[in-house]
């Protein structure tokens, strides 16, 4: 009779051992399960913020790099000057992202493109530093800081031109008294008036370098210096009086290391929401 | 003698029910547990991953400009031999008539899960176009 209970006891116990692992193995998989889909959502927010950076990037066609070494930091930046840049296909896009895009992702997607269509893109630089295009009238590149100095050391310029100058105007290089070296590489149609040279200018003043083109006003500038109040800034303006006119621009900027890591935003903002997973940032670029 | 043997033989086969009923409650809740979402994450993944390189390889708006599709098939055959993709790409005014198709060689539709998920690109810089690339995920069934 007792070996019997014994038997029947220790059975038991074994189910129910083997039931109640069945119910805690069960539980444990389902909230891992749900975790594991709880992720995804955040996951693609950043997929699909990715993709309209990609694409607006694309669209402006600029091209950012920067090199945060030990001794400098380099800032390069490469882009292309054409009276009408991509406004319209900017707002294009918005409606395509308002039409299309954001059914397709089945979620809310927001931009917030006003200030690149206002005749200036603006490219923002954590550290304060401000690249615009402005396309307005005249289409003109601007590297500066805001009301304060860029802490340029060196500026590495390289402009193409697919157009013939007739008359070069330089500037007056300062290699004994200059402060911001300027290494210069200017081509265009007229090897007469191609400019390579590294040499050293004034930053306290406003340099000026001009080409001219033919015609009243048709001409293609290099400023650097001071620029209304901006210290140690660069300018480039394209006047040139051609449809067909294209300038290649590489712009390389030298600076002290800089203390933490670089980041650069469009002005422009990206509201993204699906359920209760939100993003509201700028319409990123990069980072170095 | 033959009273007791009755309810012995009785008491057995209560105990044995009960056995069973536990066992096939065990069983069940065993066999209910699934990693669905651990799949679908991966094929989501998996298949946003692909997107992403398809698009910023150029592989996308070049399939697009030259009406070819090779580097796309190439690019799908370095993929995990247990991953089967099939791509669709759609321009913005038609999103039910894809302007080019490609699915993985030596895969079939033929699957239980899939994660599709789409991706928009441009194509042009003057005059831009706006594509929208869709791409079905799934694990190769045997």
């Amino acid at each position: 009779m007792k070996k019997g209970f014994v038997i029947t006891f220790s059975t038991m116990f074994v189910a129910i051992v083997i039931l109640f692992f069945a119910l805690f193995y069960f539980g444990r998989v389902q909230r891992e399960e749900s975790i594991i889909s709880s992720f995804f959502p955040v996951e693609k927010s950043g997929y699909v913020a990715d993709d309209i950076d990609a694409d607006i990037n694309y669209l402006l066609m600029a091209e950012v790099d920067v090199n945060n070494g030990s001794q400098i930091t380099y800032i390069r930046i490469n882009d292309m000057m054409q009276q009408d840049i991509n406004k319209l296909q900017l707002l294009d896009y918005n409606s395509f992202v308002n039409d299309v895009y954001s059914g397709q992702q089945n979620a809310s997607v927001l931009l917030g493109l006003d200030k690149l269509v206002d005749g200036k893109t603006e490219l923002l630089f954590s550290n304060g530093l401000q690249y615009d295009y402005n396309y307005s009238q005249e289409s003109s590149i601007m590297f500066y800081a805001p009301a304060a100095d860029t802490n340029v050391i060196v500026y590495d310029i390289n402009i193409t031109v697919n157009s013939a100058s007739v008359l070069a105007v330089p500037w007056n290089w300062q290699d004994s008294t200059g402060d911001i070296n300027v290494n210069l590489n200017f081509i265009d149609q007229n090897a007469a008036n191609e400019v390579h040279k590294n040499g050293k200018l004034n930053s306290a003043s406003l340099n000026i370098y001009r080409w001219d083109y033919g015609g009243s006003g048709s001409s293609f500038y290099i400023k650097v210096g001071s620029i209304a109040g901006n210290a140690k800034a660069l300018q480039l303006v394209n006047s040139i009086d051609s449809s067909f006119a294209k300038v290649s621009v590489g712009i390389g900027a030298k600076t002290a290391p800089l203390q933490s890591s670089l980041k650069w935003n469009y002005d422009a903002d990206l509201n993204y929401a699906q359920g209760n997973t939100k993003i509201g940032r700028k319409i990123g670029m990069g980072r170095g | 003698m033959k009273q007791s043997g009755f309810v012995i033989s009785l008491d057995s086969l209560a105990a044995l029910s009960v056995l069973l009923t536990i066992l096939t409650f065990s069983a069940f809740y065993i066999n209910s547990v699934e990693f669905s979402a651990r799949n679908n994450a991966l094929l989501k993944e998996n298949t946003m991953d692909a997107l992403v390189v398809m698009e910023k390889q150029g592989m996308l708006a070049d399939a697009i400009a030259s009406d070819k599709v090779n580097d796309i098939r190439a690019f799908m055959n370095q993929l995990p031999g247990y991953f089967c993709i099939d791509l669709a790409v759609y321009n913005e005014n038609d999103l039910n008539s894809p302007v080019l198709s490609v699915l993985r060689p030596g895969c079939e539709k033929n699957f239980d899960y899939s994660a599709t998920l789409n991706r928009s690109f441009v194509v042009g810089s003057n005059d831009a176009n706006f594509y929208i690339a869709r791409a079905t995920g799934w694990f190769k069934v045997n």
